[in-house]
């Protein structure tokens, strides 16, 4: 046991160091794919705190993601907000309020339900924002004129490029370890392992004293959380925040990359990030009918590995530690 | 905001009920689906969109071989039925592999399917709106009070009930009815009876595509197919399930009026609104009465 | 021969639930399974019917070999089941529940009209309820319309998973009664009792069975005096 996790630690360090060197070995366009895909991580860890570890299908977090960067883009234009690290913790702060209210609501169902009520929850936002014209721009959006500051660091005179790929690169890279750490963390903890028993057999964990609509409420409100905080680091890449983040393609794809890396994993959804994104530009800029491929990639994975790539990689490393 | 006059009323009711109509075929599709196989079918607005591009394919095929407009109904209803070929190819194709699965697993395979025939359309028909020849007003107008409407708005009205009491007397009343009734119940009793629960799988999923398949024929003299349709259909329908109940027929029939009659006024009234109030009721609904108007116990 | 079972052994969530079970139904038999909840019975006649996949062993009925078969084919091969929780069906009303087997053997609407004659005869109550909704009738009601569904094809074997269970006396041995009636006119009858009380008076032969093990077989009398029997029904 003790080897295994000294072995997930080597890979982890070296996959830190990769990513440090990407924006100095890799071309720009990837650069900028690998950085989006940062910015995807927290989203699809708070995903998946949700779905893999607490059983409860989101359809409709999208809305969150959303929240987190329409939060940003808010409080930048109208308030000329400049600190990143107070931009955080406000799309936290709002995540927070919105899941602890939908939250409320959606816990008291599961399954099918509780994956359609999240769903409604979406559009609803998704039309606010495109009715709200004032504040949220409508259909257009908001755009994010200006660079925000890191740890109170003024980088504004860099091109923007060279913002990103520098400066916002290592404070994305910083910020998204440090939660990956949290969440794993929360994930093995008492509470973490609570929420297992819960998806596996709520009557029982119930009988153990476990008070489940307490514990799925929490589960709700620290994916929402995640994913928010996703979204106020996405905002600064696209600087432009549209309503599309809150429909339910979105959400979809949300669910897509987790299912793709794997949900049993921890860090299946993670692998699920990177080979959606690589992919889908890869696949959108070779091939115009690229949902046909996506929608074959989801069925396959349903009926074949369920666990996604993270499955795939580990049957493919019994079998050869068998042979 | 306008004021509404008794003849803007009447106009607005009855595009209303036309819209209920099409979308009852819709949720219909979804809640005989949802009855025995226990999942929530969104590939039924692919069915939809699919519906409306052979339609227009159809109708505008038969009147350049010189038919007469006439029969232009008749090709649309046609059209409808001949795809229902989908049914037992997606049934046994994907469905079929899914069914032992968590129900997340179930609601993503349909997805997945969605963006499978979204695709589909994009590469037969390609991304431009298509319109059909076939005018909403060959079959006339008919006027009441100030007001006059296609007669057209009519037939389909009377279509739509046609197909709800026809579903309703094949379900009541034949030997496969009756199966599909057992089914929904119970699986495995059926099964220890001697039903053979692959045929009443395939025989729900076809009735459900052709549900969306025609409702998509009998659209498209009122507007034209274009990309993107079937999703905003699933999503109208989708709130229409759930306001009345998963799996309950009649509960669709009332939640559609409501939802199409709404949808109307609303568009009118606030027209950006629409969704949003619906889902409102979506929500409300499920927060009241999660089961819907008129559905059975979780 | 009606039914054999040879050696039949059932794994569930890894535990071993039937153990090497053999025993048999001669026709005009009617054979009771003793033993206490959770020894196995019912997971036995699952197996009979095709719901459950047994590990390994035989299953043979009417000679020909039907392990592995699915329940709508072992059922349309002529064998009536009655589950122990009934599992009518709500959406159906008393009379379409009697017709569900008859309809999926195909018969015509003539045949379906006599089957239905032949329950009301059994079963004269069921008549007077026949367009209720299946659950909406008294337990000992719906337990004869599920025993009426079992037997409405006459098929060549009936399995009747604790038909006495939660009866009143009056009602049990009214059921008895009837059972006996239905053996006379040539049926093949194999059911099952949590307690020695369920064992109905008829029954030719009976099988115990304990933690998934036949551990004794023979007539009611001698099975009284067995140790084990008495041991595990707490006689001793």
């Amino acid at each position: 046991m003790k080897k295994i996790l000294s072995g997930n630690l080597f890979f982890t360090l070296i996959l830190i160091a990769l990513l440090a060197l990407v924006p100095y070995i890799a071309p720009p366009f990837y650069v900028y794919l690998t950085l989006t895909s940062l910015a995807y991580i927290p989203v699809v860890i708070g995903f998946n705190i949700l779905f893999g570890y607490t059983g409860l299908l989101s359809f409709g977090h999208g809305l969150f993601l959303a929240l987190g960067m329409y939060t940003t883009a808010f409080l930048m234009r109208n308030y000329t907000m400049e600190n990143l690290e107070v931009l955080i913790l406000a799309s936290a702060l709002s995540a927070f309020i919105v899941g602890l209210g939908v939250g409320y609501i959606c816990v008291k169902y599961t399954r099918i339900y509780f994956a359609l009520l999240t769903l409604a929850f979406g559009m609803v936002f998704y039309t606010l924002l495109i009715k709200f014209t004032p504040i949220t721009g409508g259909d257009e959006g908001l755009r994010i004129t200006f660079k925000p500051l890191l740890l109170g660091l003024d980088f504004r005179y860099l091109p923007h490029l060279d913002f990103l790929f520098q400066p916002y690169y290592y404070y994305v890279l910083g910020i998204v370890i440090i939660l990956t750490v949290l969440a794993y963390i929360i994930v093995s903890s008492h509470f973490g392992l609570s929420l297992k028993a819960i998806k596996e057999n709520s009557e029982k964990a119930e009988a153990l004293g476990i008070n489940i609509k307490r514990f799925r409420l929490y589960s709700f409100v620290i994916s929402a959380i995640y994913t928010s905080i996703g979204g106020a680091l996405l905002a600064h890449i696209t600087s432009h925040v549209t309503p599309i983040f809150s429909y339910w393609t979105t959400s979809g794809e949300i669910v897509f990359m987790t299912l793709l890396g794997g949900f049993t994993n921890f860090f299946g959804p993670i692998i699920g990030v990177f080979v959606y994104t690589l992919l889908r530009d890869f696949i959108m800029s070779t091939i115009i009918y690229w949902r046909i491929l996506f929608g074959a990639a989801l069925l396959l994975i349903i009926i074949f590995v369920p666990g996604g790539i993270s499955e795939g990689l580990i049957r493919i490393y019994k079998h050869f530690k068998g042979a | 905001m306008a004021l509404l006059e008794p003849s803007t009323i009447t106009i607005l009711v009855l595009t209303g009920i036309f819209s209920s109509s099409i979308i009852f075929l819709i949720s219909a599709g979804l809640q005989i689906v949802f009855g025995i196989q226990r999942i929530l079918n969104l590939t039924v607005g692919s069915f939809y969109a699919i519906g409306a591009y052979v339609g227009i394919t159809f109708i505008n095929f038969f009147l350049k071989m010189g038919f007469s407009v006439v029969y232009g109904l008749l090709f649309l209803i046609l059209a409808g039925l001949s795809l229902s070929f989908l049914g037992p190819t997606i049934e046994r194709g994907v469905l079929n592999f899914v069914y032992k699965k968590e129900e997340a697993f179930q609601l993503l395979a349909t997805f997945g399917l969605v963006l499978i025939f979204e695709d589909m359309i994009k590469l037969i028909w390609g991304s431009y709106p298509q319109i059909s020849d076939f005018g909403i007003l060959t079959y006339g107008e008919f006027r009441f009070l100030d007001t006059s409407f296609p007669v057209y708005y009519f037939l389909v009205i009377i279509s739509a009930f046609l197909i709800a009491f026809l579903l309703e007397f094949f379900i009541k009343k034949t030997r496969q009815g009756k199966k599909m009734r057992s089914v929904a119940d119970d699986i495995e009793m059926s099964e220890g009876l001697g039903v053979k629960v692959r045929n009443i799988y395939i025989l729900s999923f076809t009735i459900g595509t052709v549900l969306g398949t025609l409702a998509g024929a009998l659209i498209i003299p009122v507007t034209a197919a274009v990309l993107g349709m079937g999703i905003e259909a699933i999503v109208l329908a989708f709130a229409v399930v759930v306001i009345a109940g998963l799996g309950s027929m009649r509960g669709a029939l009332l939640a559609s009026l409501i939802v199409g009659l709404l949808q109307a006024f609303i568009t009118f009234i606030f027209p950006e609104l629409t969704t949003f109030v619906i889902y409102l009721i979506v929500i409300a609904v499920l927060l009241i009465k999660p089961t819907g108007l008129m559905g059975k116990e979780i | 021969m009606i039914l054999e079972v040879e050696n039949l052994n059932v794994f569930r969530d890894g535990s071993h639930i039937l153990r090497n079970v053999s025993l048999e139904v001669k026709k005009g038999e009617m054979v009771c399974l003793v033993g206490r909840n959770g020894a196995g019975k019912t997971t036995l006649l699952r197996t009979i019917m095709g719901y459950i996949k047994p590990k390994s062993g035989t299953i043979k009925f009417l000679g020909r070999n039907i392990t592995g078969h699915s329940p709508h084919e072992v059922s349309i091969l002529g064998i009536g089941y009655s589950p122990d929780d009934l599992k009518i069906f709500p959406s159906l009303s008393v009379e379409e529940n009697i017709e569900l087997p008859l309809i999926t053997r195909k018969y015509n609407k003539f045949m379906v009209k006599e089957g239905l004659d032949y329950i009301y005869s059994v079963f004269p109550v069921l008549q007077s309820y026949k367009n209720k909704p299946g659950t909406h009738i008294s337990g000992g009601e719906r337990r004869m319309l599920a025993i009426a569904r079992a037997l409405v094809t006459r098929p060549s074997l009936i399995l009747l998973d604790e038909p006495f269970e939660g009866l009143a006396p009056i009602m049990r041995s009214r059921l008895g009664d009837r059972l006996k009636v239905l053996m006379e006119q040539g049926l093949t009858l194999f059911l099952t009792s949590s307690n020695l009380y369920g064992i109905p008076e008829g029954a030719n032969r009976i099988y115990c069975i304990e933690r998934g093990e036949i551990i004794y077989h023979g007539n009611l009398k001698e099975m009284l005096s067995d140790k084990q029997v008495k041991e595990v029904f707490g006689l001793i």
